[in-house]
C-alpha cells in the first residue's frame, strides 16, 4: 500500500464523516451546539460566536499568510506559482463561511466521543497535516515505497 | 419491566433479547452484535467491500436501538463504511 492510497482514504473518511455530521449529528442527538460547549455556565451563543471568530482570524492569517508566501515563490520562479497561490486562495475567501461549518465537524465528533477539546484538536490537526504531507509526497514523485 | 412482560405485550424480538441486554446493557450487546456479524460476513466472504456493506446496514438498523450518547460510534462507524465503499469504487485498483 502507497502512502497516496492512505492519504485518499483519509480524504475520503474525513469528506463522508464531515458531511454526514453536517446533515445528520442533530437528528442523532448530538447536535453541534450541545459539543460545542466545553465550559459549563458560559453562553452557548456567545461561545459559539467566540470560536468562530478565533476560526476567522486564523483563516485570515492562513490567507494573508499564503499570499505573502504566493509573493516569495513568485520573485523566485515567476508569476506561475503567484497566480495559482491566488486563484487557490480566491477559492478558499469565496468557501470559508462553508468550509468552517464543515471542517469542524471532525473536532465536534472526537470531542462527543469524550476526548478533551485540546487533544480533539490536536488529532484533527495531526491528520490534515499527515494528509497533506501525503498529497505533497505523491505530487513529488516521492509517494511510493 | 422483565421479559415476560415484554412477551405479555407481544414485543418477540426485545423479549428474546431481554436476556443479553439486561446481563451486558444494550450497547455492548449490540456492538458485539455488529462485532460479529461483520467477522462472519468477513470470514465468509473475505471481502472487505461486503464488510462495509454490513457495516453501513448493520449501523443504520442498530442506531435507533442504542443510547443517544452511545450512537456517535455508530456514526463513526458508518462513516468508515461509506468511505472504504467509496474508496474501493473510485480508487483501489
Amino acid at each position: 500500500m502507497r502512502l497516496i492510497d492512505i492519504a485518499v482514504f483519509l480524504f475520503i473518511f474525513e469528506f463522508v464523516l464531515n458531511l454526514l455530521a453536517s446533515n445528520f449529528a442533530s437528528d442523532l442527538g448530538f447536535n453541534r451546539n450541545e459539543v460545542i460547549v466545553a465550559n459549563p455556565g458560559v453562553d452557548i451563543e456567545q461561545e459559539t460566536q467566540a470560536q468562530w471568530q478565533q476560526v476567522q482570524t486564523i483563516a485570515s492569517a492562513a490567507i494573508l499568510m499564503g499570499i505573502v508566501a504566493a509573493a516569495f515563490l513568485s520573485a523566485v520562479f515567476g508569476q506561475y506559482y503567484l497566480s495559482l497561490l491566488l486563484a487557490a486562495a480566491g477559492v478558499v475567501i469565496n468557501f470559508v463561511p462553508v468550509l468552517r461549518q464543515f471542517v469542524s465537524a471532525l473536532p465536534m465528533l472526537l470531542i462527543a466521543l469524550g476526548l478533551p477539546p485540546t487533544v480533539a484538536w490536536g488529532f484533527y490537526i495531526i491528520y490534515n497535516f499527515l494528509l497533506v504531507l501525503m498529497l505533497l509526497l505523491w505530487l513529488s514523485g516521492k509517494g511510493g515505497y | 419491566m422483565s421479559g415476560w412482560d415484554l412477551l405479555v405485550q407481544g414485543k418477540w424480538f426485545d423479549a428474546a433479547l431481554y436476556p443479553y441486554t439486561s446481563i451486558l446493557g444494550s450497547e455492548i450487546f449490540y456492538t458485539i452484535l455488529l462485532a460479529a456479524i461483520l467477522g462472519v460476513i468477513y470470514i465468509k466472504t473475505r471481502s472487505l467491500e461486503m464488510v462495509s456493506a454490513a457495516l453501513i446496514l448493520g449501523g443504520v438498523v442498530l442506531i435507533p436501538l442504542v443510547r443517544p450518547d452511545v450512537r456517535v460510534y455508530f456514526f463513526v462507524g458508518i462513516a468508515a463504511g461509506i468511505a472504504y465503499a467509496l474508496y474501493a469504487l473510485l480508487w483501489r485498483r
